[in-house]
């Protein structure tokens, strides 16, 4: 009899969400990391930058960051693609609530900052649409969109854990500029938050931590060189990221360029 | 033999009765109140959206009142229509149909009256590129993405609880334990005024 209840509400749920696919085609991306770059706009190296960053803050117990871009809403409006992945991947736990979703839509050239029900006070709509107006579209209208992503999330960690970001040493926030300027090498900034963290992943111990840190560390040497557009696909320093159960109700901004 | 089976009786009757309550666990015993207590959760979060809105409009007719008196009409309107929405106060769990469709209609007027304003303060480059303006624009955005999902959400919640209450072998459970009956959909009259209503957005 259980067993029929269950697969009688299985069937329910299963009717509802293939009502709701054919309704709207925006398909939430996979989950595979802090920087999930359908869109492949982000730069190979802030890729790897950010998602070392972004670990390193989740697995210290604060929030969990996800960057997302994709090439097309599906004829969805932002927020209700951003509420989707939301939805999907529920990132933050469930206690605390504290996951942000950085959704950015290249085709319809819109963006969206969604706050997790737990940061809503420290990260609020207001801030969010300044993070949004003030830091990200203009690198977005420069034709910059890498370090527009790279931007928002320094913008992001600025409000939900500043402390995190200084003992990053702000790392993935000065990647893109100096690497420009200097065309090749890293700043010495990066060179220190990458030690820092290279540090703290091999102190931690454990066999998949020191590997990350060596990935981090062997993948400077061979990502240096300038590269446009080239995106970052889980592979190496992947696993371990998945969503807690963390609630979202709205809360965030959204923004175009 | 006689007094064993009279003994063994009892406790036949307790097995059948834990039997049938295991049955009743599987199939809405728990599931039903707790549908009922999420559609009770979701409205009142709906309300508390709501009601964050209300919180933002008096800062906002004083500021655009600053730079457009001459829009005083739709001023008075935004104003009047939020009195009339804050008017309202629904205990969730107890709030009839009738009353939720009220609050409903009554929020749904706030929203047209705030399209509208929204719509002239076009007309005023100096408000449009003032700082608080701004700043309230985006908060009022923000609460108006929230009050779409907590609809949906309080709308998704409707649909689980009726399934419970309808369909065998929740709704089974529900005819001889709960009584409840299936709830009327939320919002389903309000859509069209909605579509009808200028949308706030920047």
């Amino acid at each position: 009899m259980t067993s029929l209840c269950l697969r009688g509400l299985a069937l329910f749920a299963g009717l509802y969400f293939s009502a709701s696919a054919a309704r709207a085609d925006f398909s939430v991306p996979q989950l595979t990391g802090p920087v999930v770059d359908e869109a492949g706009i982000i730069q190979i190296d802030q890729a790897r930058g950010l998602d070392a960053a972004l670990r390193v803050v989740r697995d210290r117990g604060g929030p969990q960051i996800n960057v997302v871009t994709v090439k097309s809403l599906g004829g969805d409006s932002i927020e209700a693609a951003t509420i989707k992945i939301a939805d999907a991947w529920k990132l933050g736990n469930a206690k605390e609530d504290n996951g942000v979703i950085f959704l950015i839509a290249v085709e319809e050239r819109k963006l969206r900052i969604e706050v997790g029900q737990g940061l809503e006070g420290v990260l609020t709509d207001l801030e969010s649409k300044r993070i949004i107006s003030n830091q990200v579209t203009p690198l977005f209208r420069a034709g910059r969109p890498s370090d527009g992503v790279v931007a928002g999330v320094r913008g992001i960690l600025e409000k939900v854990a500043p402390e995190e970001l200084k003992r990053l040493g702000e790392a993935p926030p000065e990647a893109p500029r100096a690497r420009r300027s200097r065309d090749r090498g890293l700043p010495w900034p990066v060179i220190v938050g990458l030690f820092i963290i290279f540090a703290l992943f091999s102190r931690g111990g454990g066999g998949g931590r020191g590997l990350l840190g060596a990935v981090l560390l062997s993948g400077i040497g061979s990502t240096s060189r300038s590269r446009g557009g080239g995106s970052w696909s889980g592979g190496g320093g992947g696993g371990g990221w998945s969503g807690g159960g963390g609630g979202f109700s709205g809360g965030g901004a959204s923004g175009g360029w | 033999m006689e007094s064993m089976k009279r003994s063994l009786k009892p406790v036949a009757m307790i097995l059948s009765a834990v039997l049938t309550l295991g049955l009743f666990a599987g199939c809405g015993l728990q599931s039903i109140p707790m549908a009922k207590n999420d559609v009770d959760a979701t409205l009142a979060e709906v309300m508390n959206q709501y009601k964050r809105r209300s919180d933002l409009v008096p800062n906002l007719v004083e500021t655009v009142k600053g730079y457009a008196k001459q829009e005083n009409s739709t001023l008075v309107a935004v104003t009047e229509a939020r009195a009339k929405a804050t008017s309202m106060n629904i205990d969730p769990s107890k709030a009839t149909p009738e009353q939720i469709e009220k609050f409903s209609q009554a929020q749904g007027q706030l929203s047209q009256a705030l399209g509208k304003l929204l719509v002239v303060s076009e007309n005023y480059p100096d408000l449009k590129s003032n700082e608080n303006f701004r700043d309230l624009q985006a908060q009022l955005e923000g609460t108006e993405n929230r009050i779409t999902i907590a609809r949906q959400r309080y709308i998704e919640s409707i649909k689980g609880f009726n399934n419970l209450v309808t369909v065998f072998p929740t709704s089974f459970t529900n005819s001889i334990m709960f009584h409840y009956t299936p709830m009327p959909q939320f919002g389903t009259d309000m859509t069209e005024e909605e579509k009808k209503a200028p949308a706030v957005k920047f």
